[in-house]
């Protein structure tokens, strides 16, 4: 097989997952859309790309994430990116069977997580990576990951609790005992 | 309160199956004992598989071409890719193509093809197998996989396949001249891919995401049965049956 029609097979089959970190990292669809395409063609016209698949798609989520903190920092909106919230994990999960989820509500509350977090969120569910890939691919420890992941999960969790309009079983008694 | 001796950080990395198997064991041993831990560990489950499919109802954008005028800068660039894509193409198959499945002017290969159906199958629809090749028809029925699109490809025949959990597997049959060449199978966790030639056939599968077991007992299935052309025995479709699981996209 020819190799540079096995490079675009390759992310040809990694289309729907990095239009799913693109939708994932985008406040809007027509930015996610072009994110997408400009990742598309730099990896399609890559002249030197790796070879070992999970090599390949740390490559080509990688060149989607540069670019996307490249539009943040010319919109001058990157130091959002090393904002990490802090929030009170056990609290938040105590009482979770009170959690309505449907698509509607975790994509809203989705897109307000922090970057970080909808970030790491992104790889690990959205673009299948595992914990050691995420940790290659954002340069940091894995405990990061686990770390980050724990409060990105959770604050989603908080999110969907807090917010009337979207969830729609009743809450639960005495929920908020500690009040958050 | 639970009362469990876990951390968030390691009952979220259970969930996402990044625990070592002794990690993993303990923490189902505590939850069969703690219904809280139980009921937590199931929120964190919900809230993965909530994000998992949080835009898998969204249409993927086309690939860009060099029509496309929102970015003049890449245009020698697009145009180049696209141009080897298609080069790369022709050469793989020595074709041109025809019928629906095919962009006019490029040969893709069984896997672009694949994709371009995939993305815009319709699930409800229904198509029929032509009569050469009913004796594939009770293998597939036990896979569960539906036939929803019969069209030309590279002269030969493109047979799409969907399933209730979101499984799509595309056979491409051609005429190949060729002597007969055994299973070549391919699985990856993302990607699937089988290939035969045999009685001046080529047959191609392609799937994504499909769990590798069950990809591959449809594989060596089809590979069998279009040798022998012989009804599928019992132990074969209990086979396939058993290796039914949900697609991950």
């Amino acid at each position: 097989m020819p190799k540079q029609r096995r490079h675009h097979d390759a992310l040809l089959a990694l289309r729907r997952r990095l239009f799913g970190y693109a939708c994932a990292l985008c406040p809007n669809l027509p930015n996610a859309e072009d994110l997408y395409q400009d990742t598309m063609l730099r990896a399609m016209s890559a002249r030197s790309v790796p070879v070992d698949q999970t090599a390949l798609r740390v490559w080509v989520f990688r060149i989607m994430r540069n670019l996307w903190i490249d539009g943040l920092r010319a919109a001058g909106r990157l130091p959002e990116l090393t904002t990490d919230d802090d929030i009170d994990l056990q609290i938040v999960l105590d009482r979770p069977d009170d959690l309505t989820i449907n698509r509607l509500a975790v994509r809203q509350a989705f897109m307000k997580l922090a970057k970080p977090h909808r970030d790491v969120l992104a790889l690990v569910d959205i673009a299948g990576f595992s914990y050691a890939e995420a940790s290659q691919l954002l340069e940091v420890p894995q405990g990061t990951i686990m770390s980050r992941i724990s409060r990105a999960r959770a604050t989603l969790a908080l999110s969907l609790q807090e917010d009337d309009t979207l969830i729609a079983l009743p809450r639960a008694q005495g929920r908020r005992t500690t009040g958050v | 309160m639970s009362e469990h001796r876990f951390s968030h950080e390691t009952l979220n990395a259970f969930v996402d199956g990044a625990l070592a198997p002794a990690q993993s064991a303990a923490v189902i041993a505590a939850i069969a004992e703690d219904p809280n831990l139980a009921r937590h560990v199931a929120t964190l489950h919900r809230l993965k598989s909530a994000v998992t499919t949080l835009n898998a109802d969204m249409h993927l954008p086309p690939l860009p071409t060099p029509l496309d005028r929102r970015r003049p800068v890449w245009r020698g660039a697009i145009a180049a890719a696209i141009l080897g894509a298609a080069i790369g193409g022709a050469l793989w198959f020595g074709a041109q193509p025809s019928g629906p499945d095919a962009t006019p002017g490029v040969a893709l290969s069984p896997l672009a093809t694949h994709q371009i159906w995939a993305d815009t199958a319709n699930p409800q629809a229904q198509a029929h197998l032509p009569d050469d090749f009913a004796w594939l028809t009770p293998v597939m029925h036990a896979t569960g996989l539906q036939l929803a699109y019969a069209g030309d490809w590279q002269n030969g025949l493109h047979l799409g396949y969907i399933g209730a959990n979101a499984c799509k597997l595309s056979l491409f049959i051609q005429p190949d001249d060729r002597p007969d060449t055994a299973l070549d199978i391919h699985l990856d966790q993302h990607l699937q891919q089988a290939s035969w030639t045999t009685s001046g056939l080529h047959f191609s599968i392609v799937s994504l995401d499909m769990d590798t077991s069950r990809f591959a007992t449809i594989a060596t299935t089809a590979h069998t049965k279009s040798r022998d052309h012989l009804p599928a025995s019992a132990a074969q479709i209990a086979l396939i049956n058993a290796a039914r699981l949900p697609c991950l996209a």
